[in-house]
C-alpha cells in the first residue's frame, strides 16, 4: 500500500519544494543586488562576473525542476518519445550552458570558507559531468548508461532542495551556528542525494540484469 | 528503498509548511529615539559640590520604587512591573540661571525634560523641579545635596497617582562624567528573559511514574561574543557569518552602548546596565559613531537581517 501511494506523495513533495524554490527565485525579481542571500554577499556582488553568474543561476535553474521531472515520466518516455527528447534538450541545454557553469563560478565564491567551496566546486563539476555523460550515452544509443547518468544528474539537481532542507532540519533540531550549519549542509546536501541515486541505480538495474 | 528519501521529505513537509519562506522584512531593535529638545548640557568636571555650578552634569544611580508594603505586594507577582521596581536613572542638570534650573532625566530610554527652582542655603542645596512632557509618567523631583558632598538624595512623585502602578520613587545619585571609550569590553553573557523555550533535559521513572525535567533554553549569546570589540576593530564577514543571532544583536548594540545610548528595549537596557562603564545619557548617538563603527553596524545589520529572515527557514 505504501508503495502505491508513495508515488503520489513523492510528486506532492516534489511540487511543494519546487514551489518553495520558485519563491526563492521570485525574491530576485525585479533585479536587485541588495536583497535576500545577496545581502551577505556584498563583497563579491560588485564583481561583474559574479553578478552575471548569480542571476543566470537563479533565473535559469528553476526551469530544471520542470524539465528534470518531465524526463522521468514513464508516460513521456514510452508514449511520446519526441517530447522526452525536446524536454531533454532543454534540460541539458539549460544545465550545461547556463545553470552549470554559473554554479561553478559561484562555488568559487561560496560562503563557509575552503571546505564549503570545495564541496560546491565538486557538486557543479559532477553535475555537469553526469549530465553530459547522460547526453553522450543516449547519442551512442547506450540506454542503460544513459539512464544511470540521468538519475545521477537529477539527483544533483535535487540537491537544490536537499541542501536547503538539511539546513532547515539542522537548525530545527540542533540550532548550530549559522556557518557550521551551512558547511554541513553544503556537503550532506549532495553526497546524500548521490548515495540514494547509487542505491536506486543498484536496485533498479541489478533486477534487470538478473 | 526507492521511496525512503521522498518519504522522509514528506514527514518533514508538515514541519516546514509553517513559515516556509519569509519575504517580509522584520527589523528588530532598530535604534529608536525621541526628538526632544534640551539645552546642550554644560558639564562641570567637579565631582564634589562646592558651588551651584558644580551641580551641572550627569547624576546617575538607581531609581527605586518607594511604596508601602501593601502596594509592593501587588507588584511582586506581576512580571510586567516587578522588573521596573529598580531601574537606572540619569539625572542631567543642564543649565542654572540665578535660581532657576533646567535639565532632563533619562530612565528606561525615555527622556523627560524638567524645570524648576534651586534653593541655596548655608548647608547645601535644595532642588524642586517639575517634568513637563505632558505624559502620564510626569512627576516632580525634590532633591537635597549637602555642600562638599557628592551624593544627591531625593525622591520623585507622579502628579497623578492613580494612573501609575509605581508612582513614587527615591534615589541616591552620584555624579559621573561621561567619556566615550572604545576599549570597553563585553564580558557577560546576554540572555533574553522573554524569549525562551522549554526543553526536557532528563526523564526519570519514579515509582512507575514518568517524570520529565524541564529546563528553559534562552535566546542567548555564545562565547564568540567576547572575541571581538565592534568599536575597536573592523569586523570581517568571515567572523560575523558564524555568529548566532543574539551575538550579532548584542555586538551591534554594544557600539551604541559605548556611546551612552539610552536603550528603550527592556532586554538591552537590563543587559547593559550590568556593566559599570555603561551610562545611559543620550537619546540619539548616530552622529557620534566612528567610521569603524559605522562599517561594523552596516555589516552586522546585514547578517542580522539575514539571520532573522533565513536562519530557521527553507533556504540558504
Amino acid at each position: 500500500m505504501w508503495v502505491k501511494y508513495s508515488k503520489y506523495l513523492l510528486w506532492i513533495g516534489y511540487f511543494y519544494f519546487s514551489y518553495l524554490l520558485l519563491l526563492i527565485t521570485l525574491q530576485y525579481i525585479p533585479y536587485h543586488t541588495d536583497v535576500a542571500f545577496l545581502r551577505i554577499k556584498q563583497e563579491v556582488v560588485v564583481l561583474n562576473h559574479y553578478k552575471i553568474a548569480f542571476f543566470t543561476h537563479v533565473y535559469t535553474s528553476i526551469f530544471l525542476m520542470i524539465f528534470g521531472a518531465l524526463q522521468f515520466s514513464n508516460y513521456l518516455q514510452k508514449k511520446h518519445k519526441k517530447w522526452h527528447r525536446i524536454s531533454g534538450i532543454f534540460y541539458v541545454g539549460i544545465l550545461l550552458l547556463l545553470s552549470g557553469p554559473s554554479g561553478l563560478v559561484m562555488s568559487y565564491y561560496a560562503n563557509g570558507g575552503f571546505l564549503a567551496q570545495v564541496s560546491f566546486l565538486l557538486l557543479s563539476t559532477f553535475w555537469m559531468l553526469f549530465t553530459f555523460l547522460s547526453l553522450f550515452f543516449i547519442l551512442k544509443k547506450q540506454l542503460i548508461k544513459h539512464q544511470k547518468f540521468a538519475i545521477r544528474s537529477f539527483a544533483l539537481t535535487l540537491s537544490a532542495i536537499s541542501l536547503r532542507l538539511f539546513k532547515y532540519l539542522l537548525v530545527f533540531f540542533f540550532e548550530p551556528l549559522p556557518m557550521d550549519a551551512y558547511r554541513i549542509a553544503a556537503w550532506a546536501g549532495w553526497t546524500f542525494n548521490l548515495l540514494v541515486a547509487e542505491l536506486i541505480i543498484y536496485y533498479k538495474f541489478s533486477r534487470i540484469s538478473k | 528503498m526507492k521511496f525512503l528519501y521522498p518519504l522522509t521529505c514528506i514527514v518533514f513537509l508538515t514541519i516546514s509548511c509553517k513559515e516556509a519562506i519569509k519575504n517580509e522584512k522584520k527589523f528588530v531593535a532598530k535604534q529608536s529615539f525621541e526628538e526632544i529638545q534640551f539645552v546642550e548640557p554644560k558639564v562641570s568636571n567637579s565631582l564634589v559640590v562646592n558651588s551651584k555650578e558644580d551641580l551641572l552634569g550627569y547624576w546617575v544611580g538607581d531609581f527605586n520604587a518607594n511604596l508601602s508594603d501593601e502596594e509592593m505586594d501587588t507588584i511582586y507577582g506581576d512580571e510586567k512591573y516587578s522588573n521596573l521596581l529598580t531601574r537606572k536613572i540619569t539625572f542631567s542638570i543642564d543649565e542654572i540661571k540665578g535660581d532657576s534650573i533646567i535639565g532632563h532625566s533619562i530612565s528606561a530610554g525615555y527622556i523627560s525634560p524638567f524645570k524648576g527652582v534651586l534653593f541655596t542655603n548655608t548647608s547645601g542645596f535644595t532642588i524642586k523641579v517639575d517634568e513637563y512632557k505632558k505624559a502620564k509618567t510626569d512627576g516632580s523631583f525634590s532633591i537635597q545635596i549637602k555642600k562638599t558632598d557628592s551624593v544627591m538624595k531625593g525622591n520623585w512623585e507622579a502628579y497623578r497617582h492613580s494612573e501609575l502602578k509605581i508612582y513614587k520613587r527615591n534615589f541616591d545619585l552620584k555624579k559621573k562624567l561621561f567619556a566615550y571609550n572604545k576599549e570597553q569590553e563585553l564580558d557577560i553573557t546576554f540572555f533574553d528573559t522573554d524569549r525562551s523555550k522549554e526543553h526536557i533535559y532528563a526523564i526519570d521513572t519514579i515509582e512507575g511514574k514518568v517524570e520529565e525535567y524541564i529546563d528553559n533554553e534562552y535566546y542567548a549569546t555564545t562565547e564568540k561574543l567576547f572575541e571581538k570589540n565592534a568599536s575597536n576593530e573592523e569586523l570581517t564577514s568571515d567572523f560575523v557569518s558564524n555568529l548566532s543571532k543574539a551575538d550579532i544583536f548584542i555586538l551591534r548594540n554594544s557600539i551604541f552602548a559605548r556611546h551612552g545610548f539610552a536603550f528603550r528595549d527592556k532586554q538591552l537596557r537590563m543587559y547593559f546596565e550590568l556593566f559599570d562603564w555603561y551610562m545611559p545619557v543620550f537619546g540619539d548617538v548616530k552622529d557620534e559613531l566612528t567610521e569603524i563603527e559605522k562599517k561594523n553596524i552596516d555589516l552586522l545589520l546585514r547578517y542580522e537581517q539575514n539571520a532573522e529572515e533565513y536562519y530557521d527557514t527553507f533556504g540558504r
